[in-house]
């Protein structure tokens, strides 16, 4: 068996070998992160006033029952051992059931999700397509009327609440225009306006972000070098400074794919989206505590392991970012 | 092109001028030089940070950063190409194949994302119809020219020491073997001990692939090794030029005269240094005279007052001094062989 | 003979010198940007609006109170924005809304400073095991989506004004902290603070005079920029009905009960989220003058 491992392991070149035990390591150390912000979670929701006695209890149950009840269901345990037996259903995959429609929560969160990570990815997506290109031409004509448009686009989209942004497509794109529909999630004509919604602020992000990393890149000897030797000047952009530029583009996207996530809660508000954030939204209101919870818990996680992903794929972008994680 | 004399010049510039325009003023860095380069020879540009050497190289690549800078007039001709009035995809196609350049800092020039056997093998693949594989063999084999081992050729710049990024891009700049390498500096940013090997690498090279080269140095010693030819330049002109043997040993210049004297001398080193007074003017407000002689230990009137020019001394050597229109004048070189 | 020849002199010579420090550098590239000034003219105009409405308007009478008669009425004359589903005058509501964008927008970022730019010094400064407590403890805090855990701290402690500005301060104390870290690490570095040691400066003397004042701009550039940042996220929540509760005209609020009438009242949802972008794009304006005013790299 090991004389096995010993074969593949030189099979696997060292470099590789070196990045999957950095990214297990990595992964090694999410678990106390996500610990920790479980706990942090779980803590502050454990502040809201009133419990589940309250909400299913019949009205005129005398408030020795409730206690009775309060205790045989464990709420009155000390915090902590509330929270060890929370951790230990997370790990069987059992959230507890909703107060309200007594449906399964880790169910009702995973069915949710594939509806919100589309909207984010559909979100990354326009803004890539819109802000990369842009935030390159603009740094590369500093000044001109072509900076001027994409800076006031930069700031428009960061300046706009989203879910203003959102009403106001529905306005003139829905209501006005009739192209595409206002809510609901049918068909691919449904995702259009949440997914520019969600799009347009990342989009200024990454478009700013693009655009100062560039400017930095351009000042840089190897461009001056890369010119020298006749590389063709779009080349020495798209290749040479863009390349170069990456990190702080990725690492934007990445904590906006996050940010998408919980922002979440506002483009699906706008356009009736079924995706997880409209089910925080719609457990707060009607104060489903086991569901608020566990929605929160499960897309903090998410949202952590989304940035390691992103930390490691640093790694790819720059050989001497993958030096250090190697070492 | 057309007489035999012509054919054997690898550069020309006639009369350049460029300026920097920026907001703080217009900044004067080349004001009219003129200079040749015959085929396999090698020209010392010589001169204190800030003479404008850095950026006669740029204008012969016709890569001055613009904006701010802007190349008023001249004439620049390299290997028979007028540099200046190409289009900018024939102009890619002479930079790295007729002429390319060595860069002052060997930690910054070379792009940190890619290995640096890719980084030589593009400048071979832009110029050459060559496959991919042959690109990055000939890439090894450069590699190990300038004295590093072929397997490395899959390392990042990060993993290089300072003297290999400098050999490096050596191999990049000698690639498709241009008739005119520009080095600027290229041991400025090295240890002593490197410097030498780099040099030594160069000559070899240039020697084998019969390149032309401008050195680009403030040191004279790297002058007295590797150049034929040398130009002095002070506040963008050319205060004198000629062979080795006519600007080391026939010095006429006062400010060449100025250099030497602040060298230390290997066999009297007990010898005083003297610096030159004063600071290179400044380039956005130069005087319509001589623009050396606020520091000159000669200067007379009409220093200030009436514009240099280049004069013949000899067939070679030529100097913009006015203290050569009175007879008999001689600076005081300090004593001491060389 | 000397320059300087008596002590006026001397000082008029020092008191010139001192105003081109590094703030009077700023403020001079601060005043060349146009977007900058841009944002300061908005900024005047729309405080000034909110201070007046302040003064002629009254929160039982104009604000709150419902007349039944005026109401849905489209913008005219008399009322410029409109009037809502309670008769209520929208710019009336909305200048007078502007208190508690700006007030939690302040008051949520100095929450945010406060913590977040103590813990990123100490950090910075201290390093070792007490710098790696600080930043594991905000790494879990900046993991917690920002928006979520807002969400979480008012479902907690129930809708108020002040529980939101405690909401978005918190969610905004890991980004300040990192900045404050980064930017102490930085001067940390620089030899003038190496000589201060080497001079036998205190800890906390090199920390008060040399690293906290050399490391301010891009905290301040921070400030401004999360203010922004506050205001869009309380009206977010306010939007969600998390925030300021009704009939208060909190501008997300406002939105929000537009949302209903989108179809045949769209001017409803109109106004409120004008107010706050104009609002938010004035302060991201000043931030983004005042970044590249201290951003010497970039002035080239």
């Amino acid at each position: 068996m090991i004389r096995y491992y010993k074969s593949i392991m030189i099979i696997l070149n060292r470099e590789r070998d070196l990045m999957i035990r950095y990214t297990i390591r990595r992964l090694l150390m999410l678990i106390p992160i996500l610990i920790a912000v479980s706990l942090v979670v779980y803590f502050i929701v454990d502040l809201a006033p009133g419990d589940v006695v309250d909400v299913i209890a019949p009205d005129d149950a005398s408030p020795e029952d409730k206690e009775l009840l309060r205790e045989m269901m464990g709420l009155n345990d000390p915090f902590i051992i509330r929270y060890a037996r929370y951790m230990q259903g997370l790990m069987r995959g059992d959230l507890g059931k909703s107060y309200v429609n007594n449906r399964d929560v880790f169910e009702v969160y995973f069915s949710r999700l594939p509806n919100t990570l589309l909207l984010a990815l559909a979100g990354a997506f326009v803004a890539v397509l819109i802000a990369v290109p842009l935030g390159v031409v603009s740094a590369m004509h500093r000044g001109s009327w072509k900076d001027a448009i994409s800076m006031i686009f930069g700031l428009l989209g960061l300046s706009m609440p989203n879910f203003w942004l959102g009403l106001l497509l529905i306005i003139f794109f829905s209501l006005k225009l009739g192209l595409f529909p206002s809510y609901g999630s049918e068909g691919w004509s449904s995702i259009v306006l949440p997914a520019i919604t969600v799009g347009t602020a990342q989009a200024a992000l990454v478009m700013r972000t693009t655009r100062s990393s560039m400017l930095e890149v351009v000042r840089q000897d190897y461009l001056r070098t890369a010119r020298a030797k006749g590389v063709p000047e779009r080349t020495v952009i798209y290749k040479h400074a863009l390349r170069n530029a990456l990190i702080p583009i990725v690492t934007v996207m990445g904590t906006q794919l996050g940010v998408a996530l919980g922002g979440a809660v506002f483009t699906e508000t706008v356009f009736a989206w079924p995706g997880v954030g409209r089910l925080v939204v719609d457990a707060i209101n009607s104060r489903d505590i086991p569901m608020v919870t566990g929605c929160l818990i499960l897309t903090t996680m998410l949202a952590s392991f989304l940035i390691l992903l992103v930390d490691i794929a640093y790694a790819f972008i720059d050989p001497r970012i993958k030096a250090r994680y190697t070492k | 092109m057309n007489s035999k004399g012509m054919t054997d010049l690898v550069l020309k510039i006639e009369n350049l001028v460029v300026h920097y325009e920026t907001e703080d003023g217009i900044v004067e860095a080349v004001n009219g030089i003129d200079l040749q380069l015959e085929r396999k020879r090698v020209l010392g540009l010589v001169g204190e940070t800030g003479a404008g050497k850095t950026t006669t190289a740029l204008a012969i690549l016709n890569l001055v950063p613009d904006p701010p800078g802007v190349i008023k007039s001249g004439r620049i001709i390299v290997n028979g190409k007028d540099i200046l009035n190409q289009d900018i995809k024939e102009l890619e196609r002479i930079r790295g194949k007729d002429v390319s350049m060595i860069f002052q800092d060997p930690m910054t020039s070379l792009n940190p994302v890619f290995t640096v056997g890719e980084q030589i093998a593009e400048s071979i693949m832009l110029h050459e119809e060559v496959s991919k594989r042959e690109a990055y063999e000939r890439a090894r084999e450069l590699l190990e020219l300038v004295g590093i081992p072929q397997d490395r050729a899959d390392e990042y710049p990060h993993q290089f020491s300072g003297g290999m990024k400098q050999r490096a891009l050596i191999a990049i700049a000698l690639a498709c073997r241009p008739k005119l390498l520009i080095a600027d500096e290229p041991t400025t940013a090295l240890d002593v001990t490197i410097q030498a090997q780099v040099l030594e690498v160069m000559a070899e090279i240039k020697e084998k692939y019969e390149t032309s080269m401008i050195m680009i140095t403030h040191d004279l010693g790297i002058v007295a090794e590797t150049c034929d030819m040398v130009a002095v330049m002070y506040a963008g002109k050319i205060v004198e030029q000629g062979t080795l043997k006519d600007v080391f040993n026939n010095t006429k210049h006062p400010y060449t005269e100025g250099l030497f004297n602040c060298i230390p001398k290997i066999n009297d080193r007990k010898a005083e240094l003297i610096p030159i007074p004063g600071l290179m003017p400044d380039p956005t407000n130069l005087s319509r005279g001589c623009a050396f002689a606020p520091r000159c230990s000669y200067v007379m009137k009409e220093c200030h007052e009436r514009p240099v020019e280049l004069k013949r001394i000899n067939d070679t050597h030529m100097v913009a001094c006015h203290a050569y229109d009175i007879q008999d004048f001689h600076i005081r070189r300090r004593v001491g062989k060389r | 003979m000397p320059i300087i020849q008596n002590e006026t002199d001397k000082k008029a010579v020092i008191k010139r010198y001192k105003r081109r420090s590094m703030w009077a550098e700023v403020w001079r590239n601060f005043k060349k940007s146009k977007g900058a000034m841009t944002g300061i003219i908005i900024l005047i105009v729309v405080l000034s609006a909110c201070t007046i409405g302040e003064f002629i308007y009254d929160y039982h009478e104009d604000i709150v109170k419902q007349s039944f008669d005026q109401r849905l009425l489209r913008p005219s004359w008399k009322h410029p924005f409109g009037t809502d589903q309670y008769g209520r005058d929208i710019f009336a509501r909305i200048l007078y809304g502007g208190r508690y964008s700006f007030s939690v927008g302040v008051v949520a970022v100095i929450i945010s400073f406060s913590i977040g730019t103590t813990l990123g010094i100490v950090a910075g400064y201290y390093g070792g095991v007490i710098e790696n407590i600080i930043m594991r403890i905000t790494d879990v805090f900046a993991s917690i989506p920002s928006v979520l855990l807002a969400i979480a701290i008012t479902a907690a402690f129930g809708q108020s004004l002040l529980v939101l500005m405690f909401a978005v301060g918190v969610v905004g104390v890991p980004a300040f902290c990192r900045v404050a870290r980064a930017s102490v690490m930085t001067v940390v570095g620089q030899e003038y603070v190496e000589a201060a040691h080497a001079a036998g400066a205190k800890n906390w003397q090199v920390l008060i005079r040399h690293i906290v004042p050399n490391s301010m701009a891009p905290i301040i550039v921070q400030c401004t920029l999360r203010v922004a940042q506050a205001i869009i996220t309380a009206s977010g929540l306010s939007f969600l009905g998390l925030g300021v509760p009704t009939p208060s005209p909190e501008w997300g609020g406002m939105l929000s009960d537009g949302r209903a009438y989108i179809r045949d009242y769209s001017y409803m949802t109109m106004f409120p989220g004008l107010a706050i972008m104009i609002t938010v794009l004035a302060i991201n304006l000043i931030g983004d003058g005042l970044r590249d005013a201290m951003d010497p790299k970039l002035k080239r």
